[in-house]
C-alpha cells in the first residue's frame, strides 16, 4: 500500500482537474460518486480534501469539457438534488491532453530525482 | 464508500451540516443563484458522506464532524470558491447588492434609489457616445442627428427613472404581499391591482415624456397609443412574474440558508 497522501485542492490543482476527468471516463456521476471512483483506483492512498472537487468541477464545466444537470429523479432518495456531471469530447481531449502532460511530468521529474518511471 | 441514501438523517445533523456548508459559500461574491448551485451540491455531498460515516457505525456526533472534515477547511475552499466565480458572476452579485432592498429602507428612497440607477445604466451609453463627440476626435452622426440624439438621450433617461423607480415601488409592494401568503397558488387581487397600477404609471411616463422627443400632436396618434398600451400590460404581467419567482427563490433562500448562524 502506498503512503497516505493528504491532498488539497492548492497541491492538486492543474492534476486534480484531469483525476476527475478520467473518474468521469467510466461514465457520468455525481461529486460524491467521482470520489467513490477516485478513493477504489488509489486504492484509498489519495486522501483529497472533498470540497476542491467542486472548483474544479466548476471548471472544467465552464471550459465545456464537463455537461452537468441536476438530478431528474432521485428515486426515493432523501435529501437535495445532486448535480451529474458527464465528459464531453472536449473534455476526452483534455484528458488525453492531461495524460501526455502527466506522463511527460513523470518522466522529466523521475529522471531528475533519480526514480525513473 | 457505501452510503443507505434513503437513511433519515437527524434535523439537528442536518442542521449543522448546512452550518458547515453556508460557512463556505456565504463569503463567497458570486451572485445568488451560482451561491445557491454550490449550497445544494456541497450540502447533498456533506450529507452523503454523514450517511458513509454512519453506515461505517459511526456515532452521529463523530459521523457530522467527520464530513464537515471531509470538505475541507472552510476558508481555504472558500477562496477556491472564488478564484473560480467568473467576473458575469462577480457583476451579478453587485447588481443584486445594488437592486436589494433592505428591510430598513422605506420603500420611496428605495424607489428614489432605483431611479437613479435607472437614469444611468439605459441612457449610459448614449451619453458615452455623445461624450465621444464632444471630443471632436470622431462625429458618428450629423449636427441635425446630434441634436435627436441628445433629445432621445433625455427622453430614455426619463423613461429609465421612471420605470425603475415605479416597479421598485410596486415590485416591493407586490413581493411583500406574496411573501405573506407561502401557500397561494395564484396572485391576489391586490397583487395584480398593484402590479396594473406600475403598468398604467409607465403608460402615463410614456405619454408624458413624449413631447421631449416628438410633436405632442403625435402623441394620441392610435398607432403610439396602443404600443404603449401593451408594453403597459407587458410590463405588468412581467411583473407579477418576476416578483412571483423572486418570492419563491428568496423564500428557500432566507428559510433554508440565509437565517442560518454562522459564527
Amino acid at each position: 500500500m502506498p503512503p497516505q497522501l493528504q491532498l488539497t485542492g492548492v497541491q492538486l490543482r492543474g492534476h486534480l482537474e484531469t483525476i476527475a476527468l478520467a473518474a468521469l471516463e467510466e461514465g457520468e456521476a455525481h461529486g460524491f460518486e467521482v470520489l467513490r471512483r477516485l478513493e477504489k483506483s488509489g486504492s484509498g492512498a489519495l486522501k483529497l480534501k472533498e470540497g476542491s472537487l467542486y472548483p474544479a468541477l466548476y471548471r472544467l464545466e465552464e471550459r465545456g469539457c464537463l455537461k452537468a444537470r441536476w438530478e431528474e429523479n432521485p428515486g426515493g432518495r432523501k435529501g437535495p438534488a445532486r448535480r451529474i456531471y458527464r465528459l464531453t469530447p472536449k473534455g476526452r481531449r483534455q484528458l488525453q491532453a492531461g495524460r501526455e502532460e502527466w506522463a511527460a511530468f513523470v518522466s522529466v521529474i523521475g529522471s531528475i530525482v533519480g526514480a525513473p518511471a | 464508500m457505501s452510503v443507505n441514501s434513503n437513511e433519515q438523517v437527524d434535523p439537528q445533523c442536518e442542521h449543522a451540516l448546512r452550518v458547515a456548508v453556508e460557512r463556505v459559500v456565504r463569503p463567497v461574491y458570486a451572485d445568488e443563484a451560482r451561491k445557491m448551485r454550490m449550497r445544494n451540491e456541497l450540502y447533498a455531498h456533506a450529507l452523503d458522506a454523514f450517511r458513509h460515516e454512519r453506515g461505517r457505525g459511526v456515532a452521529a456526533a463523530q459521523a457530522i464532524a467527520a464530513a464537515v472534515d471531509r470538505l475541507g477547511e472552510p476558508a481555504e475552499l472558500t477562496a477556491e470558491l472564488q478564484a473560480d466565480t467568473p467576473w458575469g458572476s462577480r457583476y451579478g452579485a453587485f447588481i443584486e447588492q445594488m437592486t436589494r432592498r433592505k428591510a430598513a429602507t422605506p420603500r420611496w428612497r428605495f424607489a428614489a434609489w432605483m431611479a437613479f440607477i435607472g437614469m444611468i445604466i439605459v441612457p449610459g451609453p448614449m451619453v458615452l457616445i455623445q461624450l465621444i463627440e464632444l471630443t471632436g476626435l470622431t462625429r458618428l452622426s450629423s449636427p441635425e442627428h446630434s441634436e435627436v440624439f441628445a433629445k432621445m438621450m433625455v427622453y430614455f433617461a426619463c423613461m429609465a427613472a421612471s420605470c425603475f423607480g415605479v416597479a421598485a415601488y410596486f415590485g416591493s409592494l407586490v413581493r411583500e404581499e406574496l411573501a405573506g401568503e407561502p401557500r397561494r397558488r395564484a396572485p391576489s387581487w391586490r397583487v395584480v391591482g398593484w402590479s396594473m397600477t406600475a403598468g398604467l404609471l409607465f403608460l402615463v411616463a410614456g405619454l408624458f415624456f413624449f413631447p421631449i422627443v416628438g410633436s405632442p400632436s403625435l402623441l394620441w396618434h392610435p398607432v403610439y397609443v396602443g404600443c404603449w398600451l401593451t408594453l403597459s400590460v407587458l410590463v405588468a404581467a412581467g411583473m407579477i412574474f418576476v416578483a412571483w419567482s423572486d418570492v419563491r427563490e428568496r423564500r428557500e433562500l432566507e428559510q433554508d440558508w440565509l437565517a442560518l448562524e454562522i459564527d
